[in-house]
């Protein structure tokens, strides 16, 4: 009885310990893509699903799914770190274009 | 005062034509708005036609006409200077009238 | 001799150093832009640029031309006339912030502020009006500025595009970052306006024939039949965004007055065909 009590309480530690370490990866994510999507903005290159995405992950966040969270979170960055490839790329890139 | 109604007629070898532009958003009910809720039925029901006074067009609209309708119809007869009318009622019971002269 | 001869090849290289390579400003831009596309569409004068992608199906032409027989845009050329003429409660009125009263002007805008440094566009003309009269600005996109627009354009049918461009560092840097916001990609979609307006202009984006660059700007304030209503320049810039998946710009922002500063320049000569109607 003893050794199940012991058994229970360690596997409860050790799924709150993981609970826990979802809440902060989703943290984490969301700070990172918060933080790619303030350079895009500066590049005034902000893509709108890079917002929607965000928007997502921050709703799931609210509902403590945060695998989800992070996931969405992720693809936020990925697609705020693209459009400042964008930005900085046609920076170089625009002239290319220009009538002549 | 903006116009809710744009009218003009012009009369040649007899026979007078109107146009009229009227300002209306003829919603079906049909359709949702932004907050995802049906936007409420209010469409032109009766549209009427006067030249001097007498009867020349009615219309039966309803929701099948769209947005800030136009209509173009001739009538026989008419005159520079005779006067048209236009009147609306729709299903919410507002209405609304412009006079023009025929030019 | 070798010593004249060098003397001769240096003072050849000082003059031409000394020569500034021309860089093309924007009266060169503006030849090189209208050439690019009456040489890419040899049938269409200069002013037919203005009437846009009716240039290119003559059906939709055909359609253009009757709605235009009893012109949508007339509600807002209304309420705009009487807005216009609407005395503020200081007892001022719009036609003392304008030249010659607000009457037959729109063609020369946008303009360069010398004051501010800033590019003014007709509408932003418009809420400063109303500020320096104790006046809330209105919104830039639709509405009763939308109105008053069409109605002051509408006093200007037929006039040519006449932006200029004063002899200024910060007019021609706001030009240029208008030049490049034209033809700059962005938007998850990765489209800047030439792709569209230029490359692909008189071709099809699904439905609806793409009207060149040229002359994109002289309809303006437009009658949409997607919006149901007028709106301005800058409420397309909006929504060209959008539809390239780029979050747009606040209606009153440089990026905006600069792009309409260069754009609107493009069309320099072109009458005024504005207020119009598009689908």
């Amino acid at each position: 009885m003893k050794r199940i009590n012991c058994v229970l309480v360690a596997a409860t530690f050790c799924l709150g310990v993981a609970h826990a370490a979802g809440k902060d990866d989703a943290a984490r994510a969301i700070a990172a893509a918060a933080a790619k999507m303030k350079t895009a903005a500066t590049l005034d290159d902000q893509w709108t699903p890079t917002v929607a995405s965000f928007k997502a992950a921050k709703a799931a966040e609210a509902t403590g799914d945060y695998a989800n969270a992070e996931a969405t979170a992720k693809r936020a960055a990925a697609l705020a770190a693209a459009s400042i490839a964008q930005a900085r790329s046609q920076k170089r890139l625009w002239r290319n274009a220009v009538t002549r | 005062m903006a116009h809710q109604i744009l009218v003009h007629a012009t009369t040649s070898g007899g026979v007078t034509t109107v146009e009229a532009l009227i300002k209306h958003p003829m919603d079906s009910g049909f359709v949702k708005g932004k907050d995802g809720k049906l936007i409420p039925p209010h469409y032109i029901e009766v549209v009427e036609f006067t030249h001097k006074g007498k009867l020349v067009l009615r219309g039966f609209w309803g929701p099948a006409v769209s947005k800030n309708p136009f209509i173009r119809f001739s009538f026989k007869g008419g005159a520079s200077g005779d006067p048209i009318g236009v009147s609306w009622v729709d299903n919410k019971g507002e209405t609304a009238n412009m006079s023009a002269s025929i030019m | 001799m070798q010593r004249t001869s060098a003397m001769i090849v240096a003072l050849a290289m000082l003059t031409l150093g000394a020569a500034p390579l021309a860089k093309a400003g924007p009266a060169a831009d503006l030849k090189a832009f209208q050439a690019y596309f009456q040489t890419r569409f040899p049938t269409l004068a200069l002013q037919d640029y203005v009437d846009g992608p009716y240039n290119f199906s003559a059906n939709d032409r055909a359609q253009w031309k009757q709605i235009l027989e009893f012109p949508p845009y007339s509600f807002a050329v209304d309420a705009g006339k009487t807005a216009f003429g609407t005395k503020f409660p200081d007892g001022a009125d719009y036609a003392s912030c304008f030249p010659l009263g607000g009457i037959g002007i729109a063609q020369d805008y946008p303009k360069f502020d010398e004051k501010t440094g800033k590019v003014v566009t007709i509408g932003i003309a418009i809420n400063e009006c109303r500020k320096r009269h104790g006046l809330k600005p209105l919104s830039l996109t639709k509405g009763e500025l939308a109105d008053i627009v069409a109605y002051m354009t509408s006093t200007s049918d037929g006039k040519l595009i006449h932006v200029v461009i004063p002899n200024d560092k910060r007019a021609i840097a706001a030009y240029e970052a208008g030049k490049e916001y034209f033809y700059s990609r962005r938007g998850q979609l990765n489209f800047s306006c030439a792709s569209c307006h230029v490359q692909a202009a008189g071709k099809r984006l699904r439905g609806q024939y793409l009207a060149p660059a040229l002359g994109i700007t002289a309809s303006f304030p437009v009658y949409r039949s997607k919006w149901g209503d007028v709106g301005t320049l800058v409420r397309r810039f909006i929504g060209c965004n959008r539809k390239v998946r780029s979050v747009p710009a606040k209606p009153d922002s440089a990026a905006y007055r600069d792009l309409a500063y260069f754009l609107t320049y493009m069309s320099n000569g072109l009458p005024i065909a504005g207020p119009g109607a598009r689908s």
